[in-house]
């Protein structure tokens, strides 16, 4: 493995909770994590992309909420009891995702993950166990900022 | 080099916070006594002042402050000892505003990284030539007395290190201040000496003067040229003689290698592997023990400290050991080399270097050591009394006036407000949960407690908001002070007088006010009154006044400035606005208040002479675009002959609005109601081509459906079946039409998440957004962006 790619995952905790969206395996860091909630009544606003389907009020907090079947160009599937909402924090900017179904959390380890060989996209690097592949998530290109 | 001390920028704001406040509190005083009686509180008071800027300067390392700060203390020093002390006022005053003004500036300075410490020397130099001036005038000379059966022993401590040398200065006996005739040849060895410390050691104490009378005074100092220093006293005022005296018989100082070292800083049962360290400063050194202690503190990661001599660096008498010898840094550590590095790389330090317990055998001079080191400082020598006087009484520390006051930073005062308005939302969606709809049970005692728990709620929100609320007076006073400028200068004589100043109003609208209010202010003086020549030809006999007045008007503060000077002439203003090319309809049009309003639009200004304070033709439109930023209006009436007044109304609070709710097509919007003008039904006669004008009140305006403002899937229902907002923002009317109206609230408006930035909503008309009472969110609209983004949509 390059040096680059290394570096690109030395900010992983060791932990990642994973959740399936579109019967693909996805995981977040778990350092991301604040909470996992159920869809409350969201707030449409517009002039906003398709994706992003408005805000929730998560105790007193206006949070943005995306739909993950959407941003990564899914169709939308419909929401069931098991559906739910992932919150995630980074430099103090919260975001609410919508994913299918929380799975579990799983520890690795920084020279297990596989990176992903293109700029730009919403994963990271994959992660294999046992057969079953695991795609990691890039939350600064995936809410779109530049990473800090 | 950074502007102060390392690791001291945690306590940068509070020294911005204390050093303004005193500096306020200090033109309160200058300002109220510059035509009154100077009374000894308000001496002790100043004294005080600068005194605490002066050792928090120094803390901080800000040596020009510190100095500056010094040499005003210096000045009251003297008014303080001697009240009868004749001196030129208006001089001092001016002398003692340019300080205030100096320190000011330099607190805006060192809070701006680019900008360089400024160098005070000028005002210093100044104020110590004042100073002397002074001094000098205290004068009542006569013939000396002289010592009797003294004992010369009490004058020489023990332990006196061998390079120090002691003279006896004798007054005369007509001598009227012998203690402060002592300070100012203790000063005036400044240069060529180092004075360690003065026989009787109190200057301050006034029966020190009847000892120096008798006695004579003994100054203890160190120096290259005996003589010189010998001459220099000998020439002081009421000075009989001066002469080197030496330590009677008791025994030989020590001498060698070792006198620089007082006893008492090695100890003998010092384990080996303790270091001795000596620290220098230079004799600029302000608070040598401050320094010393961020020294010890900063050698907190390389070095273990074990202890110091002087071993207690609270006191003050230490500083000028530390002054005389050096501070001692006793340490345990792996590396020399690094510790004096640091130690080295301190404020004011000259030099650092590790020293060695001295040969017992070779200073025989120094009596057997002490046990317990740090604690065996040499005998409690006579107290010094160094170049700078002694410290007040007083406890340094700017908070002693108001104890029953802290300060607050207004972070966390908005954290708390947010906090309050999550319970009081919390609180709503428990009391009102649907599950309770299903218990069975009675729930009597349940409501009560609800019932209580929401009053308590409801009064910790009121309690909350009113902390944020501060008297206007904050703003006004400091329009006194420009008001006193301005008299100077241009010899008006103006009143400044208040009404209704202890209004509150939000803090940050305070903040607001500060610049607007001086430019209105200084208008009103340099502009709307008139020289006193002109005044007294038009017959007017009341004294030239400028009145600022606060009050509440309908959820809005009002604050209006007032003065009964020439007032405005309306044709001359027209005139004025005709040449410059700034009129948009013919002169009869105009009202008197937009005649009037022409002196706030930009390139505008009637006074033909520019002066220092005004007529630039910049103020008065930057002014009014100020305050219509955070939302407040500013309004002109004048009559001419009686004067003009100037009028701000701002709302009460910025971070809360009212707004109108709306429903579209499912999107909860807020429109704010200082945006809406009414709100009413179409019919179907007011509507003109194709529904896009609408004809009310006598003007055709154009009518949009916010669904298609934003792009919404509506119901699309005739423009008959909605309501209609009449919008005008800034002059700009529009009506919109929505499908139903919700609410009118009032709403806490919240920004949207930095992560939605990148899709430009605020651009867009969507200014942020806020929680309802119920939990429920509403998007906050900027009908201004709204009205400009569709003007532009059409190319009007």
């Amino acid at each position: 493995m390059s040096e680059d790619s290394k570096q690109l995952f030395d900010d992983l905790s060791g932990q990642i909770m994973t959740f399936t969206c579109s019967d693909e395996t996805y995981a977040f860091d778990i350092k991301d994590i604040t909470d996992i909630i159920e869809i409350p009544e969201i707030t449409r606003i517009p002039r906003l992309p398709e994706f992003l389907l408005g805000v929730i009020n998560l105790r007193g907090q206006v949070v943005p909420v995306m739909d993950f079947n959407l941003r990564i160009g899914k169709p939308k599937q419909e929401y069931d009891s098991k559906t739910c909402i992932i919150v995630t924090e980074r430099d103090k900017a919260n975001i609410g995702i919508i994913v299918n179904r929380v799975l579990d959390v799983e520890s690795i380890s920084k020279k297990d993950v596989i990176p992903y060989p293109k700029k730009g996209s919403v994963i990271r690097g994959y992660t294999e166990r046992d057969g079953a592949r695991t795609a990691l998530i890039d939350w600064y290109a995936l809410v779109g900022q530049e990473r800090k | 080099m950074a502007k102060f001390e390392a690791g001291m920028e945690a306590m940068l704001d509070t020294f911005v916070f204390e050093t303004s406040s005193l500096l306020e509190e200090l033109d309160d005083i200058l300002m109220r006594t510059e035509n009154d009686e100077l009374t000894p509180d308000d001496i002790a008071e100043i004294f005080r002042v600068m005194h605490t800027i002066k050792g928090s300067a120094a803390m901080m390392g800000l040596q020009n402050m510190s100095k500056l700060a010094h040499s005003v203390e210096d000045l009251f020093y003297i008014i303080r000892e001697d009240n009868s002390v004749a001196y030129d006022k208006p001089a001092m005053y001016e002398l003692l505003f340019a300080a205030s003004d100096d320190l000011k500036n330099e607190i805006d300075v060192i809070q701006d990284d680019s900008a360089e410490l400024t160098d005070f020397t000028e005002l210093m130099e100044k104020i110590r030539a004042f100073a002397a001036v002074m001094k000098g005038e205290d004068t009542a000379a006569s013939a000396g007395g002289n010592d009797g059966g003294f004992d010369l022993s009490v004058v020489f401590p023990d332990d006196e290190p061998s390079e120090v040398v002691t003279a006896k200065v004798t007054f005369d006996a007509e001598c009227m201040m012998p203690t402060i005739r002592g300070l100012i040849l203790v000063r005036g060895l400044g240069d060529i000496a180092e004075v360690c410390g003065t026989y009787p050691p109190d200057l301050n104490d006034d029966k020190s003067g009847d000892e120096i009378l008798k006695n004579g005074l003994f100054i203890k100092f160190v120096t290259d040229d005996t003589g010189a220093v010998l001459e220099n006293l000998k020439n002081g005022l009421n000075v009989v003689n001066a002469e080197i005296v030496t330590k009677p018989a008791a025994g030989a100082s020590g001498g060698g290698a070792a006198a620089s070292i007082p006893e008492g800083v090695f100890a003998d049962d010092e384990p080996e592997d303790m270091v001795t360290v000596k620290v220098t400063f230079d004799d600029e050194c302000m608070m040598p023990c401050i320094r010393g202690m961020i020294l010890v503190r900063g050698l907190g990661d390389i070095a273990e400290v074990c202890g110091t001599f002087p071993p207690d660096l609270n006191d003050d008498s230490a500083g000028d050991k530390i002054l005389k010898d050096g501070l001692f840094i006793k340490l345990i550590t792996d590396n020399n080399s690094a510790v004096l590095e640091s130690l080295k790389q301190g404020l004011n330090v000259v030099d650092a270097a590790v020293v060695t317990k001295p040969d017992k055998s070779a200073a025989p001079a120094a009596p057997a050591p002490k046990p317990a080191a740090p604690a065996a400082a040499p005998k409690a020598e006579a107290k010094p009394a160094d170049k700078k006087p002694p410290a007040p009484k007083k406890p340094a520390g700017g908070g002693d006036k108001g104890s029953s006051i802290i300060s607050v930073k207004l972070e966390k005062l908005d954290k708390l407000l947010d906090l309050v308005a999550e319970i009081v939302i919390t609180e709503s969606t428990v009391i009102s949960n649907p599950d309770l709809k299903n218990v069975t049970t009675n729930l009597d005692r349940f409501q009560k407690s609800a019932r209580d728990l929401k009053k308590l709620t409801d009064e910790l929100q009121d309690v909350v908001m009113s902390i944020r609320m501060v008297p206007v007076s904050n703003a006004f006073s400091k329009m006194t002070r420009v008001v006193r400028d301005m008299n100077k200068t241009l010899g008006k004589g103006v009143n400044l007088v208040f009404e209704g100043e202890e209004t509150e109003v939000d803090k940050s609208i305070v903040d607001i006010l500060n610049d607007p209010l001086m430019h209105i202010v200084r208008n009103a003086v340099d502009h709307g009154i008139e020289p006193p020549d002109e005044r007294a030809a038009s017959g007017k006999t009341e004294p030239p006044t400028v009145t600022l007045s606060a009050g509440y008007d309908s959820g809005e503060v009002v604050i209006a400035c007032r003065d009964n000077g020439a007032g405005m002439d309306r044709e001359k203003l027209l005139a004025k606005g005709r040449k410059n090319g700034i009129l948009t309809k013919p002169e009869s049009e105009y009202t008197d208040r937009e005649a009037f309003g022409l002196i706030m639009a930009a390139g505008f200004s009637t006074n033909e002479v520019v002066t220092e304070y005004s007529g630039r033709g910049v103020g008065m439109d930057v002014v009014r675009k100020n305050i219509e930023s955070v939302g407040g209006k500013l309004y002109v009436d004048s009559k001419l002959g009686e004067g003009s007044t100037f009028t701000i109304k701002i709302p009460l609070s910025l971070s809360i609005i009212d707004v109108m709710g709306i429903d579209v097509a499912g999107y909860n919007f807020s429109v704010p109601k200082s945006s809406i003008v009414e709100l009413f039904r179409a019919t179907p006669d007011m509507l003109l081509e194709n529904d896009t004008l609408i004809m009310r009140r006598g003007m055709c305006l154009p009518i949009y459906r916010f669904s298609h403002v934003f792009d919404v899937v509506g119901e699309n229902k005739p423009l008959t079946d909605g309501v209609i907002l009449l919008c005008d923002v800034g002059g700009k009317k529009a009506c919109f039409f929505t499908d139903r109206l919700i609410a009118d609230q009032q709403v806490v408006v919240k920004p949207f998440s930095t992560l939605l930035s990148q899709y430009k909503l605020k651009e867009q008309g969507l200014s942020g957004c806020s929680v309802l009472g119920d939990g429920s969110i509403t998007t906050i609209l900027d009908m201004k962006e709204i009205i400009d983004t569709l003007e532009e949509r059409e190319g009007r």
